[in-house]
């Protein structure tokens, strides 16, 4: 016999995504999911952030990597709370572990939350981890095609930041076909094209990320 | 790309339902997935028959209804089917759109005796 039953399935994982979101909705705390390949520049734009957003934004981060505390050991100079998330091999970050981590801070003393994700584009794209936003980063040394050949992330993101495109020179990049590939997906996404290492285009990234903070501040 | 996750959840939702309804055995499970959740049906059902040996739900077929990706235009209100990831409206060439149907991940009905 045929039993109709209509039950969802990653309930638990979902609900706890949306509880992360309820709580720190309340508390005027916005949190964004940068997700990119591993080697695209996450921590260092993290880094640049950090230190061009010290004294005006109280930030912490949520620090996700498979193995090892580099990442994490690399922006205690910045002096935030960071917490780091080993994965021991998963792909992706949970809401379970974000949720304990975000338990483990003084929300009192925080305005915004960075969670760098997994260096990966497929999974951690899938999973809700209670974000206000996606941020999706890239680089030109990756070529020009990420977005068409990962478009759930780039649909997802309200955000794109192509880093180094100080080496647009030394490679095939053309930027026009990763600018329409990014709009097919996502039409209203905002798109910083910036080069960590020259401290270039990074204006544009900090006041959009301060803009959204003061959103929330204002909201509570 | 997380079948194996999935596939437990699955087993643990046919196993509930099997004592619920006193089936004996479950032959297959039908369920309704997006096409925004990137599930490869294969990987699922391997995982599927890998987690289920031994139990009433060993040897089960797994039947997808995969659900296209549509959304709705926040400008003129059309609804249209996404083609090859093309996320802007077809009608007015919006592009503030968002998505009603592609992200679905459910069991639909469960097949046993």
């Amino acid at each position: 016999m045929e039993i109709k039953i209509i039950r969802h399935l990653l309930d638990a994982s979902e609900k706890s995504a949306s509880e992360i979101r309820d709580l720190l909705t309340k508390r005027g705390i916005p949190m964004l999911n940068m997700i990119g390949s591993p080697g695209c520049g996450k921590t260092t734009l993290l880094e640049k952030t950090l230190a061009a957003l010290s004294g005006t934004c109280r930030c912490a981060v949520i620090e996700g990597d498979v193995a090892t505390d580099r990442d994490a050991v690399r922006l205690q100079k910045y002096d935030v709370p960071v917490c780091l998330i080993n994965t021991k091999g998963a792909c992706h970050l949970e809401p379970l572990s974000i949720r304990k981590a975000i338990d483990e801070f003084d929300l009192d003393s925080i305005d915004l939350i960075f969670v760098e994700n997994v260096g990966n584009l497929v999974c951690p794209a899938e999973f809700d981890i209670g974000e206000y936003a996606k941020v999706a980063v890239s680089s030109v040394a990756e070529g020009d095609d990420k977005p068409e050949k990962y478009p759930l992330l780039f649909n997802e993101c309200a955000a794109v930041v192509l880093n180094k495109i100080d080496l647009l020179a030394h490679t095939d990049f053309r930027p026009g076909v990763f600018r329409s590939g990014v709009k097919r997906l996502n039409g209203t996404v905002a798109l910083f094209e910036i080069s960590c290492r020259e401290n270039s285009g990074l204006e544009a990234w900090l006041s959009w990320v301060a803009e959204i903070r003061n959103r929330f501040q204002c909201s509570v | 790309m997380h079948e194996a996750g999935i596939a437990q959840e699955i087993l643990d939702v046919l196993n509930e339902t099997a004592s619920r309804h006193g089936l004996l055995k479950v032959s297959g499970v039908r369920l309704r997935i997006g096409a925004m959740r990137q599930i490869v049906p294969e990987a699922l059902q391997f995982a599927f028959d890998a987690l289920g040996r031994g139990t009433i739900a060993a040897g089960a077929r797994i039947t997808i209804e995969e659900v296209a990706v549509r959304c709705r235009c926040r400008s003129c209100d059309s609804e249209f089917a996404v083609v090859d990831y093309d996320f802007f409206c077809p009608v007015c060439n919006g592009i503030e759109v968002t998505v009603i149907e592609g992200r679905e991940l459910f069991i639909d009905s469960v097949e046993g005796d």
